[in-house]
């Protein structure tokens, strides 16, 4: 890969080297790649029983009640620990001992009441009352464990990630 | 130089794809009721096909082979087992609506008799988030109707300040006469049009 651009003349070359390079690390750090839009609250820390903790931009917070979560946030919930979260479009979540959910996309218009909500349980328990988003559009919100991808349509359920 | 990038960018998406398919077996869904009553529905998404749970109660199991094996369960068997998930949910959003007196600051009095058991139940929602929404009828000027909407919103911010809720997390709109709830001529002292819309999450 790194060959590659080894063809071009020497004064185009560096350029090219750094734009590739670009282009390859983008999609790893979304966030570089966004900066310009405003971070904003997907949800708010409503429970918490025991210690947890937030994983944003390569930093790991402890977690705290009221506290605002945002996309591409991974919440990790310690032994015994559980957190209940509210989301902007009233969906409810809340995760069990040992648990990991990264919020890979959330998208709320609260006008239209449409959007996009994807998360991602890589490991424990979560339950889910859904919200407006999941009502908007069949599939709208989406849930990924390890082994399913699961799309929900209006409802409240339980995901066990490897019981 | 685009379909390099694409080739390159579509190598480390696979290699991150095999990074994460973690060694897992038997991640489990399972369909509740809705509290509201009724019943949604999950669909287990796979390549080529999907599995729709539509009755409560019923599961799906997945392996790591991606077969999928479906059942129903007691009602009471989930509730104990995912027992800390379920009470670890946050209260439901709730919305409530207090009446006010014709061209008046003030709720009437049955809605200040009602308002004290709900602003005490917001008030005791875990980081609760509340939205005043306030509201006039048709009689009299529209910038008056403004200002008045926004005082009754205020009446009950005040309140919920008083019961230990942050300002920080009360927002207000004041919508005057422009949002009846019941739609009447202009200059109409509509009752139903006087109040504030309290949403709580």
């Amino acid at each position: 890969m790194h060959s590659c651009p080894a063809r071009r003349p020497p004064h185009r070359g560096l350029p090219l080297v750094v734009a590739l390079v670009l282009a390859v690390l983008a999609p790893l750090a979304p966030r570089a790649a966004d900066a310009p839009q405003p971070v904003a609250r997907v949800a708010t820390v409503k429970t918490l029983h025991g210690p947890a903790t937030v994983e944003r931009d390569g930093r790991t917070l402890p977690l705290q009640q009221g506290m605002a979560l945002l996309q591409s946030d991974t919440v990790v919930t310690g032994n015994g620990s559980t957190v209940g979260l509210g989301f902007d479009d009233e969906a409810l979540v809340s995760l069990g001992p040992d648990s990991r959910l990264l919020i890979d996309r959330f998208r709320f218009d609260r006008t239209t009441h449409g959007g996009e909500f994807d998360a991602t349980l890589s490991r424990g328990r979560m339950a889910v009352v859904s919200g407006k988003i999941a009502k908007s559009r069949i599939d709208a919100m989406k849930v990924r464990t390890p082994t399913a991808l699961l799309g929900v349509r209006g409802t409240e359920f339980v995901v066990d990630a490897g019981p | 130089m685009r379909g390099l990038v694409r080739a390159a960018a579509a190598w480390v998406a696979l290699v991150l794809a095999g990074c994460a398919a973690a060694p897992s077996s038997g991640d489990r869904v399972i369909l509740l009721p809705n509290a509201g009553g009724g019943v949604g529905a999950i669909a287990v998404i796979q390549n080529d096909r999907e599995t729709l749970l539509t009755a409560p109660y019923t599961s799906a199991t997945l392996d790591r082979r991606g077969s999928v094996h479906a059942e129903q369960l007691e009602a009471a068997d989930v509730r104990s087992r995912y027992a800390r998930e379920l009470s670890a949910l946050p209260p439901r959003p709730v919305t409530y609506f207090l009446y006010f007196e014709p061209d008046s600051p003030l709720p009437t009095l049955a809605s200040q008799r009602a308002a004290g058991p709900i602003l005490e139940e917001i008030a005791r929602r875990p980081a609760v988030e509340v939205r005043l929404i306030g509201h006039s009828d048709k009689q009299g000027e529209d910038a008056h109707n403004d200002t008045l909407s926004l005082t009754r919103a205020m009446w009950v911010r005040t309140r919920l300040i008083a019961l230990g809720v942050s300002g920080f997390r009360i927002d207000i709109d004041a919508e005057g006469e422009r949002r009846p709830a019941i739609a009447t001529p202009d200059g109409v002292d509509e009752a139903r049009n006087r109040r504030v819309e309290i949403r709580a999450r």
